[in-house]
């Protein structure tokens, strides 16, 4: 049985949440409602949630605030938003779950299927600290994502790749280092993440880093080569974007 | 319109000679017959038909019938009663130009076909006469109801695809009746009706012409003119070069025009029909400014005018059966078009005489140039704020406000209903819905399986409004990469709006959506077919001030979309039997 908090500064959303959970109580127990950080903080001592449930905006505090005052993350952190990109940006860099409002049921039970395969505790905490080195690098910057390998998670700086192809359901990810790291993800997945910042599909198969391209080449398409100097297509109907991007429109 | 009728009329005088003999005959036999049974009837009905046939003109035919009617009764002989006032009705329409009485007759026969179960072809033959009565005096919606009840009969099929397509070529829903005419065209094929072929093929062009698709219509007056050359059918060749006159003017050849209209003058075919002479006394009117030729310009233009006016006259005669104030309101409005006729010649004679004046003021190539540059800048600017202008509104309608606040609406009322779980579904979905359509708005092009979802999405939302009343199916070919074709978001919203709300809604029982996209070489073709009630043909001639904001819409962005990929994307929205099919071709558009 998993023990959980929710926090959210809105009763109706706290109220909408337990209700959804009501047909899985076998599976998971809401121990403990907090309106504000404080009151979450003290809960989650007392409790010691297996998870929370938990919304970014909260009153004048954010969700990111109650996380940077714990000392130890020792639970699963399913955030909850009605509609903040920025956040959302930074979750999915992190691989971090998270829910938009209004929740559906569908929502909710792929989420606890999830909770329930159990993903490690040091995944989580690994998923934290990176949601706040990139809330923190602000635009510009570079920042770090998640990549799930089979081993487990890895953090990369999104500027140190240099290229990803994909291999049906996976993808290889080349690094400036010439090291390179067999995800366990799909192409689309790594696009969703990586396209606001500074990567670019060229191809069906291939997801590259514009800043790192040596040259390219012109053709019917065209190629590019990359730092690494691997060469990668450029598919015909993308060429004119490509190229919009390349000039820096 | 008047093309078919002198087709038929023409038909009917072929016959007479050869039954003269058999009337006479006929006529004979009934005379010496002395019984009154069901025999002799049906001679009488023989008799009269063909004495219809040979002398039209013949009053003393009414009582002829009446009596046949009289004695059908006496004998309760219920087919020889149908046939009877099937026959008054047919004289009162043409002997005594009567076309309400003869209505009432072909009402009373339907009647007793229906009583007494009458075989089908007594049934069709009132119809098809009710139909073409209507289709005279011009009510449209009438006629075309009578008109799609005859589709049910295999024979008499392609004469009412010929005259719906008619109707919906005079209301201007240019698109209908091409697709009607296709079918007269297929079905001609199939039975090598070449007469037909050759007529409609005809008819077909000048419709085409008018929706501006140049080669499609020369194409199908070649065929026409070809046929008619080959077999000699010369009671259409008059309006088939009437057409040609017309199609090869729309086109730019001024040359062959001219030549076909004054062909067409020199046919006493041509000579003996007024509207035919009309028109080509108007496309000529258009070929000679054209030319530049004013002094013949004038001159067949006071012809178009003195036809113009006993047409009008004409009109008057038969507007007197009608209504008195339908009458006043026709003069007037033919009286007024004369007059902005007459202003409009006056108007383009003292243009032309101005740009001449015009020419000798030009001083060079380069202020010519420099307007153009300046025209050409303006457009692209045009053209952009057309572009951002599309986009907002197409958000707009998107997220119309009427759906939002009706959506919110009926989520209280299933909460008012207590019904927990549908509101909360509704919700979910209304939701999802909205947030997907703001994010696709940014983008110009979403995947088609991203489009489709958001298809099922609003879908399902309009059908929990209506709870038991919509159904819906959608059918990719399988040669569309759902994850590779691209579309813009939500071209095909605004028509399933109007399916459901202006065809499914007002219709009783359940309605049936049915959304297919097929590839179509260089195309993605979707194709929305509901089964509601349709569209009302109620409507003005002048169709483009009646269409919906949403229609607007797509046209904009289909040209917008055309404009960008250089392709001739297409709209067509074509009314079926039974509700409406709208065709929309998109340029295949690939994401790699």
């Amino acid at each position: 049985m998993l023990k959980a908090v929710i926090i959210d500064d809105e009763k109706h959303c706290i109220s909408r949440l337990e209700r959804l959970m009501k047909p899985y109580a076998n599976l998971i127990e809401v121990v403990a409602r907090c309106t504000s950080v404080s009151n979450a903080k003290s809960a989650i001592v007392l409790y010691k949630p297996n998870v929370i449930f938990l919304d970014v905006e909260l009153q004048n505090e954010t969700g990111f605030d109650l996380l940077a005052q714990l000392t130890n993350i020792d639970f699963e952190v399913v955030f909850t938003t009605a509609h903040n990109k920025y956040a959302v940006d930074a979750f999915r860099y992190s691989a971090m779950d998270f829910l938009l409002k209004p929740i559906g049921e569908s929502d909710i039970k792929r989420t606890l299927s999830k909770l329930r395969e159990h993903v490690s505790l040091k995944d989580m905490a690994t998923k934290i600290e990176l949601l706040f080195y990139n809330l923190e690098s602000r635009n510009g910057s570079p920042k770090k994502i998640t990549i799930p390998t089979q081993e487990g998670l890895t953090v990369v700086n999104s500027s140190d790749i240099i290229r990803c192809q994909s291999d049906a359901n996976y993808t290889h990810l080349y690094f400036k280092d010439k090291t390179k790291i067999i995800a366990s993800k799909t192409l689309k997945y790594f696009e969703e993440s990586l396209e606001n910042l500074g990567f670019f599909r060229s191809h069906q198969s291939h997801l590259i880093n514009m800043g790192c391209i040596n040259k390219y080449v012109k053709g019917k398409g065209g190629y590019v080569v990359m730092n690494d100097n691997s060469t990668v297509e450029i598919s015909v109907r993308r060429k004119e974007e490509f190229l919009k991007r390349l000039n820096g429109k | 319109m008047k093309k078919f009728l002198c087709f038929f009329c023409v038909l009917f005088s072929l016959s007479c000679l050869s039954q003269q003999k058999q009337i006479d005959s006929l006529k004979k036999v009934i005379d010496a017959y002395t019984h009154q049974d069901t025999t002799y009837i049906n001679l009488r009905l023989s008799y009269s038909r063909k004495k219809f046939i040979s002398a039209p003109k013949d009053t003393t035919l009414l009582q002829y019938s009446l009596k046949t009617l009289e004695l059908s009764k006496q004998l309760n002989f219920p087919k020889g009663e149908a046939l009877s006032l099937n026959r008054i009705g047919v004289i009162y329409q043409y002997v005594f130009s009567n076309p309400y009485k003869a209505i009432e007759n072909f009402q009373n026969s339907l009647t007793i076909v229906a009583k007494y179960g009458l075989p089908n072809r007594y049934y069709v033959g009132n119809i098809g006469n009710i139909a073409n009565i209507y289709y005279e005096q011009k009510e449209n919606e009438k006629a075309l109801s009578y008109y799609k009840k005859m589709l049910d009969y295999p024979a008499y099929r392609i004469n009412a695809y010929g005259y719906i397509a008619n109707i919906y070529g005079n209301l201007n829903q240019l698109d209908s009746a091409i697709y009607y005419y296709k079918k007269v065209d297929k079905i001609a094929r199939e039975t090598k009706n070449v007469f037909q072929l050759a007529n409609n093929q005809s008819n077909l062009s000048n419709v085409l012409s008018k929706a501006n698709k140049k080669e499609e219509s020369i194409a199908s007056i070649e065929e026409s003119l070809e046929l008619i050359d080959k077999h000699k059918f010369e009671f259409i060749r008059a309006p088939a070069y009437s057409n040609a006159a017309k199609v090869y003017f729309n086109s730019h050849n001024f040359e062959k025009a001219k030549k076909y209209a004054l062909d067409a003058l020199s046919l006493k075919e041509a000579l003996s029909n007024l509207f035919i002479e009309e028109k080509l006394w108007e496309t000529l009117v258009e070929i000679y400014e054209t030319d530049k030729d004013y002094a013949n310009a004038l001159d067949a233009y006071k012809k178009y005018v003195k036809l113009n006016d006993s047409i009008t006259s004409l009109d008057r005669k038969l507007e007197i059966s009608r209504r008195d104030m339908q009458f006043k309101a026709d003069r007037d409005q033919a009286v007024a078009q004369l007059e902005i006729d007459r202003q409009r010649f006056i108007k383009n004679t003292s243009f032309v005489i101005g740009g001449a004046l015009l020419v000798f003021g030009l001083v060079g190539y380069f202020l010519y140039k420099r307007k153009r540059d300046a025209l050409e800048a303006k457009k692209v600017a045009d053209f952009k704020v057309k572009v951002a202008d599309t986009e907002l509104k197409a958000l707009r309608s998107q997220m119309n406000p009427h759906f939002i606040f009706n959506s919110l609406n009926s989520i209280s009322d299933y909460m008012d209903k207590n019904d927990v779980d549908t509101a909360n579904n509704y919700l979910v979905k209304f939701s999802k819905l909205t947030r997907s359509i703001l994010e696709s708005s940014e983008k110009k092009w979403i995947l088609l399986k991203d489009d489709i979802e958001l298809m099922k999405l609003y879908m399902d939302l309009e059908s929990l409004r209506m709870p038991n009343k919509l159904v819906y199916n959608i059918a990719m070919d399988v040669n569309l990469d759902l994850e590779n074709v691209m579309v813009p978001p939500l071209m095909m919203q605004p028509f399933i709006e109007n399916s459901i709300w202006h065809g499914i809604a007002k219709k009783e029982g359940i309605g049936t959506i049915r959304i297919k996209a097929i590839k179509e070489g260089a195309f993605v073709v979707f194709t929305i077919d509901d089964d509601g009630v349709g569209r009302t043909t109620n409507i003005s001639i002048d169709a483009t001030e009646k269409t919906s904001l949403g229609l607007k819409i797509t046209k904009s962005r289909l040209e917008v979309i055309n404009q960008l990929k250089k392709a001739k994307g297409e709209l067509k929205i074509i009314d079926k039997s039974v509700g409406v099919q709208v065709v929309l071709k998109l340029p295949l558009e690939l994401r790699f």
